[in-house]
């Protein structure tokens, strides 16, 4: 039988600061175990929480650009539970006042764009990190108080396509605006995924699972199609659809159960009595809101209005933030906007991989890709003596100086090419013959001979034109 | 007043206790709960109530420059034990 899925997601996603959420020591990803941390962050008795401004003003940002409606009065809950990762034995969040609520994010899909609706965006601090082995479990509190921001969205998507576009939306959108990381690999951003099935659009919404702890784009869409198959089978045989807790296991391409849940837990909310409600100042808010940079979905937009990318070039040159910002550094120097998406999509990107460099390595100068293009659009280089030039420029040299070092450049001198093609046509009598006689294999004859003339550079596509125009004429 | 379970309490955030401890625990908290019931005789019928220390909103918040953090040494002063620089718990998750 065919269901219909219904899923939410719920995205973690540390924010980029200097230092924690409410303590002055720094945040580090990968430092020395237990060594960026102060007694704020350990739950000392005595200490007080101070919250950071620049992980406000991150929110401030993301929920901006997610729409939403940013409350100016800044208060914080606690969220009471026992672990061993939770030195304090409560999380400092925004249970009752998110700083964002009821925006949306858009999306693409092969029925055109879809909002995804957000019920909230709110700050809360990130736990200890903790290893499980055989003889018990490590502790390293570095990450334990890391500013984080958790976005929920309403049950919007309906198929994993779905899903993957809305977090892989989120993930560049963020990473544009230089909130996070959104490293998924390193957990930056942690993604769980509701998910249920139902009959039909009109019938409630079924027992959901959630699925936790999604570390990659394409696995948000694989464990909710796998999910799909086990629910669905479930109902088929008329069983019912447990409340618990999942994982996506990789190798076993399934979700694998991890813990029921038995009802909703009781974190015993309630605010924050540490930290009093802090008003932020509106021409601040204002501030932050008018300097948000050009996001993802503008920028594709700008080059397939302004330089009539294609969309499917749009898309790949705006995913790589670094790759696309080079492209508009190139598209100051040359208005084929086409031709060097295609070059900076295809042979950059190629010649990078095959170098195994970062965008952040990249030696090749937009202007002198830029240069490249106008010099094959030109005429002044083939497209085949365009590779051979790009393997320096992707080394960062001049093109105009690589052309003339290696003596390939196009001969376009309309005279001197001229000269040249009379030339040939003196020597080949027999050719201009065959021409008259209806052959038109004899002009390839004739260019062939005006190549071979020039060493290989003329201009191919000048000498057919000329050759066409003498044979007229004799 | 209702009955406090310390055994079972204690078992559940892992901590050991014998059956001295838990008639010092219930007597401390006799006292305890003597104490809190003596705010009951208060009536606070007309009296809204406050979660904050002060009724106004403040504006400051903390600039993000990193100022105090602590040895590794230091950080793990408290621990009851450590290994490889992290505090080592019993295992709290079945494998």
């Amino acid at each position: 039988m065919k269901y219909e899925t219904v899923i939410g997601i719920e995205i973690h996603c540390e924010l980029k600061t200097k230092t924690k959420m409410f303590s002055s020591a720094p945040v580090a990803f990968g430092e020395q175990a237990n060594s960026c941390v102060n007694e704020i962050d350990l739950g000392h008795p005595g200490t007080l929480p101070c919250v950071n401004k620049k992980a406000v003003e991150l929110a401030i940002m993301a929920a901006t650009a997610l729409h939403c409606e940013i409350d100016s009065l800044v208060k914080f809950d606690r969220k009471n539970y026992y672990y061993s990762d939770l030195p304090k034995g409560f999380q400092i969040t925004q249970q009752f006042h998110p700083i964002g609520t009821g925006g949306y994010v858009e999306i693409d899909t092969e029925q055109g764009k879809k909002r995804i609706r957000i019920n909230r965006i709110h700050m809360e601090e990130d736990t200890a990190k903790q290893f499980h082995n055989e003889q018990g479990t490590l502790i390293d509190f570095n990450r334990a108080g890391t500013p984080l921001v958790e976005i929920v969205s309403e049950a919007d998507m309906r198929s994993g396509a779905e899903a993957a576009a809305y977090v892989e939306n989120l993930r560049t959108m963020l990473y544009y605006l230089g909130v996070s990381d959104v490293k998924m690999e390193e957990g930056s951003m942690r993604c769980d995924v509701n998910i249920s099935l139902r009959r039909t659009s009109d019938d409630p919404f079924g027992v959901k699972t959630e699925i936790k702890n999604l570390n990659s784009i394409s696995n948000v869409q694989k464990a909710v199609e796998s999910e799909y198959e086990r629910q669905s089978r479930i109902l088929d045989e008329g069983g019912v659809i447990l409340q618990e807790t999942r994982r996506y296991d990789e190798a076993q391409k399934t979700t694998v159960s991890m813990r029921m849940k038995e009802g909703s837990v009781d974190y015993k909310y309630f605010p924050e009595p540490n930290i009093t409600p802090i008003q932020l100042d509106e021409a601040w808010i204002r501030s932050i809101q008018q300097s948000l940079p050009e996001l993802p979905r503008e920028r594709k937009q700008r080059y397939e209005e302004q330089y009539g990318l294609r969309s499917y070039d749009a898309d790949v040159l705006v995913q790589n933030r670094e790759l696309s910002d080079f492209y508009d550094a190139a598209c100051q120097y040359s208005k084929e906007y086409q031709l060097l998406a295609n070059w900076t999509i295809t042979e950059l990107t190629a010649a990078l991989n095959k170098a195994n460099r970062k965008m952040a390595e990249n030696r090749c100068r937009p202007e002198d890709l830029a240069q490249l293009v106008t010099m094959i659009k030109a005429g002044e280089i083939s497209g085949k003596q365009a590779k051979e030039v790009f393997a320096d420029v992707f080394e960062g040299k001049d093109p105009k100086k690589v052309v003339e070092e290696k003596g390939m450049k196009q001969m376009s001198d309309e005279g001197a090419l001229l000269a040249m093609v009379q030339e040939v046509l003196d020597k080949n009598p027999q050719s201009i013959i065959d021409f008259k006689n209806g052959k038109d294999r004899a002009v390839g004859f004739l260019v062939g001979q005006v190549m071979k003339a020039s060493k290989g550079q003329a201009n191919p596509a000048m000498t057919n034109k000329l050759i066409q125009e003498e044979l007229k004429k004799r | 007043m209702e009955h406090i379970d310390f055994k079972k309490l204690a078992n559940q955030i892992m901590f050991d206790l014998d059956a001295q401890e838990q008639a010092e625990l219930k007597e401390e908290f006799d006292i305890l709960q003597e104490q809190i019931e003596l705010l009951d005789e208060i009536d606070t019928s007309d009296v809204e109530e406050m979660v904050y220390p002060f009724e106004q909103a403040m504006a400051y918040l903390r600039e993000d420059e990193a100022h105090h953090v602590l040895s590794q040494k230091e950080a793990l002063g408290n621990a009851a034990a450590v290994k490889m620089g992290h505090v080592h718990v019993p295992k709290v998750v079945k494998s």
